[in-house]
């Protein structure tokens, strides 16, 4: 459910009573809270009705970044603006600097609206039960609200969805008065995409896990096929069907490369790169992956595991060997540089063997 | 640095101010967490297994001390949607360690499918090898 700021109508007669009476380099200052910093927005007369608007932290100075006004306003509108000193706002999409001062801006309670929930999709709507007891969704007269999603800022202006662009325009009850440009368009668009994506794979993903681990559960293997054991994702029930099929006819049924071999503390490890078959019926495409074959050395069963395809988050270095394999499954660059070793080299895969394996 | 093998447990040596940190973690106020401390010979639980409901647990001996901060955060890794909660609520972590702290000469962790390991005194940092699903194109924790 959403979450909303108050409105604070007090703060909105002082600052319009400011605009209205307060002369040229006269200020006002509203306190605001964002986590655990108290800010402040600090108002200063410009011109006849106008006033810029200023965020300073209240107990302490800030640096540079924070020079410079962020909004200019009139008693009809705001003008979203932040100025940032020797350095050009050149990408407002993903600009944490724009969008968490508007995010500080809303939080006055100035706009009517703000809300600071504006993420699932039940942010948009309220449900209510009618007189008979029905219930009625119906779409929430106002909401403002920004957050970040595929590593760009989107804002809701009473229903109106618009990637962040610079400057914004809006009145003092939350709608927008520019027209959105191009690129805000396409970008949201892209958002939209990328989303559409991942939730559909994650769906998909979801759906073949259920339905396997069922007829696993069942014992329903003429249901079953190989490739199914790319839609399990707990070791155990793969291991189970590795174990019902044999793991020469899991590997027969597959088409894959062995990258590397290595024998560590007298267990035997491969790395193979596998092709994937897509588990969706009708398609037939395929993508390449990484996967570790290990025996369990207390049990000797046979085990695979997935392993990234590269070994760091940028996926500029790619996994070659098992050594690289084994540090990327247990974390072991991220234990090194937690540890502050000065020797770490980003490009090595710093495998820590362990002590004892069982 | 050491580190010591369990299966899908990893407790990893670390030093002084990494446990610190640990323990700072444990006591921030971004999820319910604790510190226990066994010194009455109970068992410690480092991690379950959720299809076999089998556990990597620490048997302590009466008089060895071990304290274990331990997580219960949500779990990010599960999407939440209603096939992966329980009783209505997302899948919580509940008594997984992050940090143990051995005072004793050494312990042994057991498990039901793994032979046991011998850890000797000092700080560790208790993880869980995580692999990478490329349905999903996700890294998550080793479910087993």
């Amino acid at each position: 459910m959403g979450s909303f700021i108050e409105y604070n109508q007090h703060k909105k007669d002082d600052l319009f009573n400011f605009l209205e009476v307060a002369k040229p380099g006269q200020s006002l200052a509203l306190e605001f809270d964002i986590g655990h910093r108290d800010h402040i927005l600090q108002f200063i007369k410009h011109g006849k009705k106008t006033a810029f608007g200023y965020f300073v932290f209240k107990y302490w100075w800030q640096s540079d970044n924070y020079k410079g006004w962020s909004l200019k306003c009139t008693k009809d509108n705001i003008l979203w603006h932040p100025h940032k000193l020797n350095n050009k706002v050149y990408n407002q999409y993903s600009n944490d600097y724009y969008c968490d001062k508007l995010r500080g801006f809303l939080r006055v309670g100035l706009i009517p609206g703000y809300n600071t929930k504006y993420w699932s999709r039940d942010n948009h709507g309220k449900l209510t039960l009618d007189k008979d007891g029905n219930r009625e969704y119906t779409i929430f007269p106002y909401g403002v609200g920004i957050k970040k999603q595929r590593g760009a800022h989107i804002v809701n202006f009473n229903g109106t969805e618009t990637a962040a662009f610079e400057p914004m325009r809006f009145d003092w009850e939350g709608n927008l008065l520019n027209k959105i440009p191009y690129r805000a368009k396409k970008k949201l668009k892209s958002i939209k995409e990328q989303d559409r994506e991942i939730n559909n794979r994650n769906a998909r993903a979801n759906y073949s896990n259920t339905r396997v681990v069922n007829l696993l559960k069942k014992e329903a293997f003429d249901k079953l096929e190989v490739k199914d054991i790319f839609s399990l994702r707990n070791v155990t029930y793969r291991t189970q069907l590795i174990n019902h099929y044999g793991m020469e006819t899991v590997l027969d049924n597959l088409r894959y490369t062995i990258t590397d071999d290595q024998k560590i503390n007298n267990s035997h490890y491969q790395l193979l790169s596998v092709e994937i078959p897509d588990t969706r019926p009708g398609v037939d495409t395929s993508t390449r992956g990484n996967f570790l074959k290990m025996i369990n050395p207390s049990t000797g069963e046979v085990h695979i595991e997935g392993v990234s395809n590269t070994l760091d988050q940028w996926g500029n270095i790619p996994i070659e060997t098992v050594y690289q394999a084994l540090s990327w499954r247990d974390g072991d660059r991220q234990s090194l540089k937690d540890s502050g070793l000065s020797l770490y080299d980003d490009n090595a895969d710093h495998y820590i063997i362990p002590t004892v394996i069982s | 640095m050491k580190k010591y093998q369990q299966g899908d447990v990893l407790i990893v040596e670390i030093d002084e101010k990494r446990m610190k940190e640990l323990e700072k973690e444990s006591s921030s106020d971004s999820g319910p967490t604790e510190s226990i401390t066994s010194a009455n010979g109970e068992p410690v639980v480092l991690a379950f297994g959720e299809a076999t409901g089998h556990s990597h647990q620490i048997k302590p001996k009466k008089g060895d001390v071990i304290n274990h901060f331990h997580n219960s955060r949500i779990d990010y890794t599960v999407p939440f949607n209603y096939a992966t909660m329980k009783d209505g609520r997302p899948r919580i972590l509940e008594d997984e360690a992050k940090a143990l702290q051995i005072i004793a000469d050494e312990v042994t962790i057991y498990h039901e499918e793994h032979n046991p390991i011998t850890v000797p005194r000092g700080n560790y940092e208790v993880r869980i090898v995580r692999e990478f699903n490329h349905m999903t194109q996700r890294i998550q924790r080793v479910w087993d």
